[in-house]
């Protein structure tokens, strides 16, 4: 009986849509759920895979030696490296060019992992759309750009030779 | 054979054989470090550990010989536990820099440590300092991360044969370098030690840095500097060559390479390479397109084939171009042009040397390999200073030597095989023809030719005693310097020979009558039965990877393709037939010929394809002159050359590393040559050039690649192969009296008394042709050229090293830098050929050979002075 005048008012729907009307009047603040992107942003965990970066030494130097292990180990070949050795230290190894083609990235993480000299390093930046592509191919200038910001200087691991 | 048993696998191997090896037969793998392939046993890193049934303790594979019923255990717990502890050993002190060290990627410890062992260094002391070197213009030492396996050191010695490298302070703190001590290698700079270095200790300055190996593209091709034609791969990126490899088991070369070959590749990429056609307006070369540059040419040409006949306009083309490209360019002059008038670098002289072997032998290839020199057990090197000209050829005479062959290395100067030499004999310059002829009446005064030989060609050695009746031993004595003694005793260990090689060089080829003495020679090979062709001929040496290919494919105007005559209606038809149209009749001309008909006025126009004459002709030669009377000059090179500037028309060419083709040999060993990348700018490989014009000229050449020339000229051989003289040496050995008492004709070479010095220019071991000097490798260890002088000239003249010395002569006067050495003997003088500044070349005269035309200006007569500078 119970069932049937349920079925015939439709109470079931009346309940489900209240809920609905619940946070419909439920407002902006501590109990809502709506973040007003972009005036507001998704407070993000750590380890977070954002836009990649490069990070400096201490003293200011690059930290990339140019090893290209990252280009070695990207999935989908987004970096390329030419390395050379320095002008003024012929023994100095550096990245003479570096690119990554942010376009193609499937920010995987894995450059990250293979950087032998902690020189790359994931930010937590996301707003990567562009209305050219090019803009979004970063160089090497532009990665060291959001390095400093994101990454303030911090010592860095022992390589095996003294220098 | 034995059977041996490794891992419960019963394997079979020669006896003898090394475990290693019969391992690795068997698909089983023995890490090891310190072994190599090509070099001698050593067991210095230990890592190839085994056990071997009833042996007390664990054993090098490495070192250990399989015998019969071997029963060895590759893989056990035991041994893993060795393995890994002796990686450990040898990372003790190895820096763990990987991601900076250029070997990264392609190292072997690295791979080791990968697969065996724990990447784990319970070491914790400090590291040791050790030499870290880059002073050396080519080769960085980084000893840090040195294994002391030695193989450089034992490369440098057991394969090379030149034992700079060494090892010092032995024991804890052993490090590598140069025997002399210092910094700089000062040595052949073959390079074989950082191609064998296992790790990053010993790196190429010129790559280093550059990429990983897994960034390059690897093509597998052939040298384009000197006839020993080595194999090796150019490693690219993005159309950028960045270095050359080689694997010890493959091509002629056995992995060994030169410095030219291993560092001298860096012209590929030089900027100043031609990148568009340029054309003269106004005294001035401007860039032009293709299609205006050959519609040019093609009305030019046309032009004056309609005013002076199609006989007014020649072709030079270099040696260096692959068989395909001067295939086609003798094609084109021949039908397209329609005419002879085509000669290559192979007149320079060694064309003398075709030209005997081909008269002596018939047209087929009949040359020793450089194989049969290396087994040879006599090898006779005549004026042939073979590790400068071709470097590879020299160290199978190394080894041969090394493994006990004779060797009688006979020279105007000291060479460098001559420290390998039995016996090392110093002739007289200006004196060789003497020596050779000593060495034939040896032969026939003491008997020592070859009884079926003697059987056989009676009156052809009672013709040669009679041609050589009026020279006594004593006139050869005070002419060569050489006593009797040394004389006969050379002749007698040649004619002993069971595998005897004539080395024949430059010393001969490149100078007057080389022709007849080449010819000479080859009687010399006739008598003494070492002509068999099993391992015993004679080797010309090549002094342009492609003189030989050049000479085969025609682009000379006596020979067809397949070194026919061109001279002979019946074998002009063959060819003809397979061509579909007429050869030209008329008689070609040869270099000299050529310029001599500029001067004339019978040449208008002329086509120079990577010929450099402006800068290797003396510039007050009639031939000099000639190049500025031409109507009309097209030049086809990589660089723009000095030629270049007189022309009208410039074309850039590609070099070996842009086309697809093939090169022969010294030894007639026809190689393929593999595009590593696309043609710089917008230069064109020769043959698709030709085949444009070609088309522009109204006989069109059209080949989809190289590969369709490459089947056609197969075609023409193969019809032409049917041509070789049944019985060569048989029709040779008739020849008369007279005609062999002219080739037995000795000409007195007078000293003027007021320029009391020869000058010689020759090749040196770092450089080859004008080539190498675009490239940064050669030029970083020889940048510039020095005269070489004997010490006692020196200390009468009040020279010391590092003066300059003034040589004059009645062509001008040049200064030039002086390099003092015992290795060059009273009276003469030495200076490379390959330096456009200073330029000695001028005061040298142009010699044409009577014979077979071919042009030399490589020697003069000069006065030298101390050059005071003034202040």
């Amino acid at each position: 009986m119970i069932k049937f005048l349920k079925n015939i008012f439709f109470i079931d729907i009346i309940v489900g849509l209240l809920l609905t009307l619940k946070h419909f009047f439920m407002f902006k603040g501590k109990r809502g759920v709506t973040i007003e992107y972009p005036d507001e942003k998704r407070p993000l965990p750590d380890g977070y895979r954002g836009l990649l970066c490069l990070r400096r030494k201490d003293d200011g130097s690059e930290r990339c030696v140019g090893c290209t292990l990252c280009e070695a180990y990207c999935p989908s070949k987004c970096i390329t490296v030419v390395s050379a050795g320095s002008e003024a230290d012929p023994m100095k190894r550096y990245a003479k060019f570096y690119q990554i083609d942010i376009t193609k990235c499937v920010f995987c993480g894995y450059c990250v992992d293979a950087c032998p000299v902690e020189a790359l390093a994931m930010t937590k930046r996301y707003e990567l759309s562009q209305y050219e592509k090019g803009t979004i191919v970063m160089t090497k200038e532009k990665l060291l750009e959001i390095g400093d910001e994101d990454y303030p200087c911090q010592p860095v691991r022992q390589t095996g030779r003294k220098d | 054979m034995v059977k041996l048993t490794i891992n419960n696998k019963i394997v079979e191997a020669p006896d003898g054989m090394l475990l290693t090896e019969a391992a690795k037969m068997a698909g089983i793998e023995i890490p090891t470090l310190c072994y190599h392939p090509e070099l001698q046993p050593y067991g210095g890193c230990r890592l190839c550990l085994v056990r071997i049934e009833k042996m007390p303790k664990l054993q090098t594979a490495c070192t250990t010989r399989v015998c019969d019923n071997m029963v060895v255990t590759t893989e056990s717990p035991e041994i893993e536990k060795a393995r890994k502890g002796m990686l450990e050993f040898v990372l003790t002190y190895h820096p763990l820099d990987c991601p900076i060290c250029d070997k990264g990627g392609e190292c072997e410890l690295q791979n080791l440590v990968f697969k065996f062992g724990s990447g784990f260094r319970r070491y914790a002391e400090d590291i040791e300092e050790y030499t870290i070197d880059t002073n050396d213009p080519l080769i960085d030492r980084e000893l840090d991360r040195c294994v002391r396996c030695l193989r450089c050191v034992r490369v440098c010695d057991e394969v090379q044969g030149v034992t700079n490298l060494t090892a010092y302070n032995r024991g804890s703190h052993t490090e590598i370098g140069p025997f002399m001590g210092g910094s700089i290698f000062n040595c052949e700079y073959c390079g074989s030690c950082v191609s064998i270095c296992p790790v990053g200790a010993l790196t190429s300055k010129l790559f280093k840095y550059k990429a990983r190996p897994w960034q390059t593209k690897r093509t597998e091709t052939i040298c384009t500097y000197c006839g020993c034609g080595c194999q090796f791969a150019l490693e690219t990126r993005n159309g950028e060559v960045l270095r050359v490899v080689t694997d010890y088991d493959k091509g002629v070369n056995e992995g060994s390479l030169c410095t030219r070959g291993r560092f001298g590749y860096s012209f590929i990429n030089n900027k100043k390479r031609l990148t568009t056609p340029l054309i003269k307006t106004n005294t001035k070369l401007e860039p032009t397109s293709w299609d205006e540059a050959t519609d040019i040419i093609a009305d030019r040409f046309k032009k004056i084939i309609e005013n002076n006949g199609p006989d007014a306009i020649a072709g030079i083309i270099t040696g260096h171009c692959t068989n395909e490209d001067i295939y086609l360019f003798q094609k084109f002059m021949r039908l397209a042009i329609g005419t002879n008038n085509i000669d290559s670098a192979a007149r320079y002289g060694y064309i003398n040397a075709m030209s005997a072997i081909k008269q002596v032998i018939g047209s087929k290839r009949f040359e020793a390999s450089l194989e049969d020199v290396a087994n040879a057990d006599v090898i006779l090197s005549i004026c042939s200073n073979i590790t400068e000209v071709n470097p590879i050829a020299g160290l199978k005479v190394r080894r041969a030597a090394k493994r006990g062959a004779e060797l009688i290395a006979a020279d105007v100067r000291d060479t460098d095989i001559a420290k390998f030499a039995a016996q090392n004999l110093i002739i007289k310059s200006g004196s060789e023809r003497w020596f050779i002829h000593g060495l034939i009446k040896a032969v026939l005064e003491e008997g020592l030719y070859d009884n079926k030989v003697y059987k056989e060609h009676k009156k052809f050695i009672n013709n040669l005693n009679s041609a050589l009746k009026g020279l006594l031993f004593e006139e050869i004595e005070t002419k060569t310097g050489i006593s009797e003694k040394d004389i006969i005793n050379a002749a007698k260990a040649y004619s002993k020979a069971k595998k005897g090689v004539i080395i024949l060089g430059q010393g001969i080829t490149h100078q007057q009558d080389g022709y007849k003495s080449s010819l000479n020679l080859l009687d010399l090979c006739i008598l003494t039965g070492n002509i068999d062709g099993k391992g015993t001929a004679i080797l010309p040496l090549c002094d342009e990877n492609n003189e030989y290919g050049a000479i085969e494919m025609g682009a000379a105007p006596e020979f067809l393709p397949g070194l026919l005559n061109a001279g002979d209606a019946r074998q002009r038809d063959i060819i003809s037939k397979i061509w579909d149209k007429k050869i030209p009749s008329k008689k070609g001309l040869t270099m000299p010929e050529i310029f001599n008909g500029v001067l004339k006025g019978k040449i208008k126009a002329l086509y120079i394809i990577g010929e450099n004459p402006a800068g290797t002709f003396p510039q007050k030669s009639e031939f000099y002159e000639a190049l500025q009377k031409l109507d009309f000059l097209v030049c086809q090179d990589l660089f723009p050359t000095a030629t270049c500037e007189l022309a009208d028309i410039v074309l850039p060419a590609s070099s070996f590393a842009e086309k697809d083709g093939t090169f022969t040999n010294m030894e007639g060993r026809a190689q393929k040559i593999k595009a590593a990348i696309n043609p710089v700018g917008e230069s064109r490989p020769d043959y698709q050039i030709f085949s444009a014009l070609s088309e522009k000229m109204g006989y069109p050449m059209d080949y989809d690649n190289a590969d369709a020339i490459l089947k056609e000229i197969a075609q023409v051989i193969e019809g032409c192969g049917l041509e070789e003289e049944k019985d060569a040496i048989g029709n040779y050995v008739k020849i008369s009296l007279k005609d062999l008492k002219e080739q037995y004709e000795r000409k007195e070479e007078k000293l003027p008394a007021k320029f009391p010095f020869k000058l010689k220019l020759g090749p040196v071991l770092f450089h080859s042709g004008k080539l190498s000097g675009y490239s940064d490798g050669p030029v970083r260890i020889l940048p510039e050229g020095r005269l070489k002088i004997n010490p006692n000239d020196a200390d009468r003249l009040g020279i010391i090293e590092g003066d300059r010395a003034l040589l004059k002569n009645a062509n001008g006067e040049v200064k030039v830098k002086v390099e003092i050495t015992d290795r060059i003997p009273e009276g003469l003088l030495f200076y490379p050929e390959h330096f456009m500044y200073p330029a000695v070349r001028n005061l040298c005269e142009i010699d044409i050979d009577k014979d077979t035309k071919a042009n030399y200006f490589k020697s003069t007569f000069v006065a030298v002075e101390r050059h005071v500078p003034e202040h």
